[in-house]
C-alpha cells in the first residue's frame, strides 16, 4: 500500500538510529589478525644491536607501542608492569617505542618502571604503518609461529586484559 | 541574576508553546476566532520570551560572566567582541537556543502575513498548533539537558575561549542563515498536516510554497556560505566534503527544491496534493535528522558538537513523535486523488520527473551516509564513505535532472511530448556546439565527462533565459526568479566542472626567494615575519604571484597558533578574480628558512558560489516583487 | 688544472634546487594529489590526510609521496594501506559483497522510481 511505505521506511530508519546511539563504536579491526608480523628491523633501545621480526619468533608475547608523549601509555603502565611482574603467567612484553627520542623514552622507563623484556625504537614509524598503528597505546598479541592473534587499542588494564587476551593466551599455550 | 531571568524566560516560552498547542486541540469550547487571538498571542509571547532570553545570554557573554557554564566553556576574555556573540550559538545548547527562536521567529512572520491571515481559521490555528507542539518539544529539550544558563560553582578565573575555526565572520553568521532555513521548513511542515486535518483542500499549497521558498533561500545561502569557509579558512582548498553534516543540509535543500516545484503545481493546477504533502513532511524531517545527526555522535564529522547519548536519544524520539506521527496522519487522512492522466512531457509530469531526480538525489545521499553504520551494526565492518563514492553517484540522477530542467522550459501545461522535443531540438543543438567550443576549444579537452558538464550547464543557462526572451515586458518580472533561479544553477554546475576538472594542485617546498610554476602562473615565496594577533601569533608569508613574468599579485598567508591546546589554524592566501583562483596555504617550517607550501590553480571557481546567490536573487524576486501565483493561474 | 678545480668549486656551491620534491613528474603530482585526498585521516574526525594537520597524517602523506615517486599506480598505494588498516582508511569503499546495494544503489532507486511513475500513469 503506497501510504505504508513512507512509514515502512521511516521505521526501518528509526531502528538503525536508536541501534546506533546505544552501541558502542567498534574500534577499527585490523587486516592483519591472522597474519605474521610485518618484516622490520629495529634498533634496540639503547644499545647498537639491531632486531628483526625473526628475533621475536619462538614465544607467545605482546608487543606494545608506546611513547612518552602519549597519555594512554601513561594510563596504562602501571598495569604493564604488574604484568611483566607476573612470573606465573610469564608473558613477554616487547616495547615498541613509536616516534619518540631515545633519551626521553629510557628516562620515562627509569622514572616509571620498565616492563618490557625488549624495547625497539622506531623514530620514523615506519614500522609502526606497518603494524597498522595509528594512535599509541597499542597492544597485539603473538603466537610462537609470530602470528598476530589480537590487537587491542587504547590503555590497558585489568578488565580488558582479562576478558579478551588471557583467555587467547592459555588457549595458545595448549 | 540576569541568567536566572534567561532560565525564567524560557519556562514562559514553554508555557507560551504549551498553551499555544492546546488551543489547537478541541479540548475547551472556545468560539474560533477568540482561539486566533490566542493563540497569535502565545506565538508572540513566545518569540519575544526567547528573543529576551537570547538578550539574556548574550549580555552575560558580553560581561565575561564565566559563573555560566557555557560561557565559561566557549569564551574568555580576550575574545573580541563580535566573536563573543557568535559564542552565543557556537555550542549545542545555544545553538538550540537559537533554533527554537528562529523558529519561533518563522511562527511570528506567518501569525503577521497577510496571506496567512486570508487563510480558513481552522488551517491556521491547526498549524499554530502544530508549531506549538514543536516549539514546546525542543523547549523541553533545551530545559532537560541542554541548559544554556546552567551556572558552575566556583566561577572559573578565565574561559576555555571558542574554537578558532569559529572566530571567523562568515563562519558565525553561517549557523543563523542554516538554522533560519533548517527550522523554517516547519511551517510547511505545519502547514501540510493541517491541511490533513481539514477537508479535502489544496488551499495551503499557495501560503506553503512561500514559506518553503523563505526557507529554501537561507538553506542556499547558508550551505553557499559553509562551502565558500570551508575554501578559504580550511587550508587545503577543497569545498565539498560530503561529509555527513555537509549531506544533512543538502538533503533537505534538494527535497526542499522539490518542493517548491510540487507546491507550483499544486497551486496552480490543485495536482500532487498528497506528493506536496509528503515533500513537505520529509523536508522537516530531513531538518531534524540533521539536528540528530550533529548532536548523537552517531556518525563522526568535523562539524559534531560534543556528542552525547541521552541528547541524541531526546532529538530522536522527537523525530519519531514528528515524522512518525506525521506519516501515519498522511496514511490515515491523506484523501485518495484521481488517478493521474498527465500528458508525456507535459510541464506537469516533468516537474514530476525532475523532483523524482531530486529526491533520488537526497535518497542517494542518504543511503551512502548511513550505509557505515548499517554495515558496523549488521556485519561489525568498518568502511568510510567518502568523497570518491558520492562524486560518482551523483552524477546519475544529476545529469538527467540538468537536461530535463532544461526540456521543462519548453513545456507547457498539458502539452504534448512530440511538439516539445520539437521546439528543443533547435536550443539542445545550439547548447551542444556552444559546449564542445568550451570545453575541446577554449579550453582543452579533458575527460568526456567534463565536456558532458559543461554542456549541460550552457544548455541549462540558455533554456533557463529562454521565458525571459519570449515574453512580453509584462511577463519579464513574472518570469524573473524562474530564470535568475536555473542560471544560478546553470553557473555553479559550470563552475564545479571546470574547477574540478582543470584546477591544478602542487605540495612543495620553497626557501625564501625561490618560485614554484603551476600551470601559468609562478609563485614566489618573498620571506616569512611573525606577527601577533589579539588572542593568536602567527607567520606571515609573502608571496608574490607571476603571469608571463608580470606580478599579478601579492597574498600573505598565515598559520597561527591561538594556544597550546588548539591545532594550529592556516589562513590561506588567496588572489582572486571571477575567472581563476590562486590559492597559497603554508605547510610546515622545514627549516633554514624552507617552508612547505601547497599550491592551487582553481579555474572558475567563484562560478561556485556565484551560482547560489544568482539562485537566492531569484528567490527574493519571487517573494517581493511578485503578486501571488494564484492570480496569475492559467497564465 | 685551474679551471677543473674552479668549476669543481663553483658546483660544490651550486644552489640547492628550486624544490627539494622535484622528483615527481606532473603526471606523479596529480596521482599522489589525488590519492591523499580519497585517504582517510586516522585520528581526525573525519578529514583526508590531505587536510589533516596530524602526525599520522603527515607520515601517510611522506610514505605516499615515496611511494608515487617510485612509480607505484594508485592500486598499489591503496592496497598497501588497506593491507594495513583496513577498508576504513579508504573513502571510496570496495565493491564486495557487503557494499553491493550501496553501489547498485544509484540504478536501483532510478529504476524503482521510473517504474513508479510509469504505474501512477505518467507514461
Amino acid at each position: 500500500m503506497k501510504r505504508l511505505l513512507p512509514i515502512a521506511i521511516f521505521l526501518g530508519l528509526f531502528v538503525l538510529l536508536a541501534r546506533s546511539l546505544f552501541v558502542p563504536q567498534m574500534d577499527l579491526p585490523s587486516p592483519l589478525i591472522g597474519q605474521q608480523i610485518p618484516s622490520f628491523s629495529l634498533n634496540e633501545l639503547g644499545k647498537s644491536s639491531t632486531v628483526t621480526h625473526q628475533d621475536l619468533l619462538g614465544d607467545t608475547a605482546l608487543i606494545n607501542i608506546w611513547a612518552t608523549w602519549c597519555v594512554g601509555c601513561e594510563i596504562e603502565h602501571d598495569f604493564l608492569v604488574e604484568l611483566s611482574l607476573d612470573q606465573e603467567l610469564g608473558i613477554p612484553i616487547i616495547g615498541i617505542n613509536w616516534k619518540d627520542r631515545d633519551d626521553l623514552a629510557t628516562r620515562w622507563l627509569i622514572q616509571k618502571g620498565n616492563p618490557y623484556s625488549r624495547i625497539l625504537s622506531d623514530p620514523i614509524g615506519n614500522t609502526a604503518i606497518d603494524f597498522g598503528v595509528y594512535g599509541a597505546p597499542e597492544t597485539f598479541l603473538i603466537d610462537d609461529q609470530g602470528i598476530i592473534q589480537y590487537k587491542h587499542i587504547g590503555p590497558m588494564d585489568r578488565q580488558n586484559f582479562d576478558q579478551n587476551i588471557l583467555p587467547r593466551i592459555v588457549e595458545l599455550r595448549k | 541574576m540576569i541568567p536566572e531571568i534567561g532560565q525564567l524566560l524560557m519556562i514562559t516560552a514553554l508555557a507560551a508553546a504549551f498553551l499555544q498547542f492546546l488551543i489547537g486541540i478541541k479540548l475547551f469550547t472556545l468560539d474560533q476566532s477568540l482561539r486566533m487571538i490566542l493563540i497569535k498571542r502565545f506565538a508572540l509571547i513566545q518569540c519575544l520570551s526567547i528573543f529576551f532570553a537570547i538578550c539574556c545570554l548574550g549580555y552575560s557573554f558580553l560581561n565575561d560572566d564565566f559563573s555560566v557554564l557555557y560561557i565559561a566553556l566557549n569564551s574568555n576574555t580576550n575574545l573580541p567582541i563580535p566573536y563573543k556573540i557568535a559564542a552565543i550559538w557556537g555550542a549545542h545548547e545555544g545553538s538550540l537556543l537559537l533554533w527554537i527562536f528562529l523558529l519561533s521567529f518563522w511562527g511570528v512572520t506567518l501569525v503577521f502575513s497577510k496571506k496567512f491571515i486570508d487563510q480558513d481559521k481552522m488551517l491556521k490555528i491547526y498549524s499554530l498548533s502544530i508549531l506549538g507542539l514543536v516549539s514546546l518539544s525542543f523547549i523541553l529539550f533545551i530545559i532537560h539537558t541542554s541548559n544554556p544558563f546552567e551556572r558552575i560553582f566556583p566561577m572559573p578565573d578565565q574561559g576555555r575561549g571558542l574554537n578558532p575555526l569559529l572566530q571567523d565572520p562568515a563562519l558565525a553568521i553561517h549557523p543563523p542563515i542554516l538554522y533560519a532555513g533548517y527550522v523554517g521548513l516547519a511551517i510547511p511542515f505545519a502547514l501540510a498536516l493541517a491541511s490533513l486535518l481539514m477537508p479535502h483542500s489544496s488551499s495551503w499549497a499557495g501560503i506553503a510554497r512561500i514559506w518553503t521558498i523563505n526557507s529554501w533561500l537561507f538553506l542556499t545561502g547558508g550551505i553557499a556560505l559553509g562551502s565558500w569557509w570551508a575554501y578559504y579558512e580550511l587550508g587545503w582548498g577543497g569545498w565539498w566534503f560530503w561529509d555527513p553534516v555537509e549531506n544533512a543540509s543538502l538533503m533537505p535543500w534538494l527535497v526542499a527544491t522539490a518542493l517548491v516545484h510540487s507546491l507550483i503545481v499544486t497551486e496552480k493546477k490543485g495536482l500532487f496534493n498528497s506528493f506536496s504533502t509528503l515533500l513537505a513532511i520529509i523536508a522537516f524531517s530531513l531538518s531534524l535528522l540533521g539536528t540528530f545527526l550533529v548532536r548523537s555522535g552517531v556518525l563522526i564529522s568535523v562539524h559534531s558538537f560534543a556528542s552525547d547519548p541521552e541528547r541524541g536519544l531526546f532529538i530522536l524520539m522527537l523525530i519519531g513523535l514528528f515524522t512518525g506521527g506525521a506519516l501515519i496522519l498522511f496514511a490515515l487522512k491523506q484523501k485518495r486523488s484521481a488517478p493521474l492522466k498527465l500528458e508525456l512531457f507535459s510541464r506537469e509530469s516533468l516537474l514530476l520527473l525532475n523532483n523524482v531526480f531530486l529526491c533520488s538525489a537526497a535518497g542517494l545521499i542518504m543511503i551512502g551516509t548511513l550505509y557505515p553504520l548499517v554495515l558496523e551494526l549488521v556485519n561489525s565492518e568498518k568502511i568510510s564513505v567518502g568523497p570518491p563514492y558520492f562524486n560518482f553517484v551523483i552524477l546519475f540522477p544529476c545529469i538527467p535532472l540538468l537536461i530535463f530542467v532544461g526540456l521543462a522550459m519548453f513545456s507547457t501545461w498539458n502539452g504534448k511530448g512530440s511538439k516539445l522535443l520539437l521546439r528543443s531540438s533547435r536550443v539542445a543543438l545550439i547548447s551542444i556546439l556552444i559546449g564542445l567550443v568550451i570545453s575541446l576549444i577554449i579550453l582543452s579537452y579533458d575527460t568526456p565527462l567534463t565536456t558532458v558538464g559543461i554542456i549541460l550547464a550552457v544548455w541549462t543557462i540558455i533554456t533557463g533565459c529562454l521565458p525571459l526572451i519570449r515574453s512580453r515586458a509584462n511577463g519579464l518580472v513574472k518570469n524573473l526568479p524562474m530564470t535568475l533561479a536555473h542560471i544560478g544553477l546553470g553557473i555553479m554546475v559550470l563552475g564545479i566542472t571546470v574547477t574540478s576538472s582543470y584546477g591544478i594542485t602542487f605540495d612543495d617546498t620553497l626557501g625564501f626567494g625561490q618560485s614554484k610554476t603551476v600551470g601559468e602562473y609562478e609563485f614566489k615565496l618573498i620571506t616569512i615575519n611573525d606577527r601577533t594577533g589579539p588572542n593568536y601569533m602567527a607567520k606571515v608569508a609573502t608571496v608574490e604571484i607571476y603571469s608571463e613574468n608580470q606580478k599579478i599579485g601579492t597574498v600573505f598567508p598565515e598559520k597561527r597558533v591561538y594556544d597550546s591546546t588548539s591545532p594550529s589554524m592556516t589562513e590561506a592566501g588567496i588572489e582572486t578574480n571571477l575567472f581563476r583562483d590562486l590559492f597559497v596555504a603554508l605547510g610546515e617550517d622545514l627549516g633554514g628558512d624552507i617552508w612547505s607550501m601547497h599550491l592551487q590553480y582553481k579555474p572558475l571557481l567563484r562560478l561556485i558560489w556565484l551560482g547560489p546567490f544568482i539562485m537566492i536573487l531569484g528567490g527574493l524576486v519571487r517573494l517581493f516583487l511578485l503578486k501571488p501565483l494564484s492570480e496569475t493561474v492559467n497564465s | 688544472m685551474k679551471k677543473i678545480a674552479l668549476m669543481i668549486l663553483l658546483l660544490s656551491f651550486q644552489v640547492v634546487p628550486d624544490d627539494l620534491n622535484s622528483d615527481l613528474t606532473t603526471v606523479q603530482q596529480d596521482l599522489y594529489q589525488g590519492i591523499i585526498q580519497e585517504v582517510r585521516c586516522l585520528v581526525c574526525q573525519n578529514q583526508s590526510i590531505a587536510e589533516s594537520n596530524a602526525e599520522l597524517a603527515k607520515d601517510l602523506r611522506e610514505e605516499i609521496f615515496q611511494q608515487v615517486g617510485q612509480g607505484r599506480n594508485e592500486a598499489q598505494v591503496k592496497s598497501y594501506l588497506q593491507d594495513r588498516y583496513g577498508d576504513f582508511v579508504l573513502y571510496e569503499p570496495s565493491f564486495k559483497q557487503s557494499t553491493y546495494f550501496l553501489w547498485l544503489s544509484p540504478i536501483l532507486i532510478l529504476i524503482l522510481l521510473l517504474g513508479w511513475l510509469r504505474k501512477i500513469g505518467v507514461f
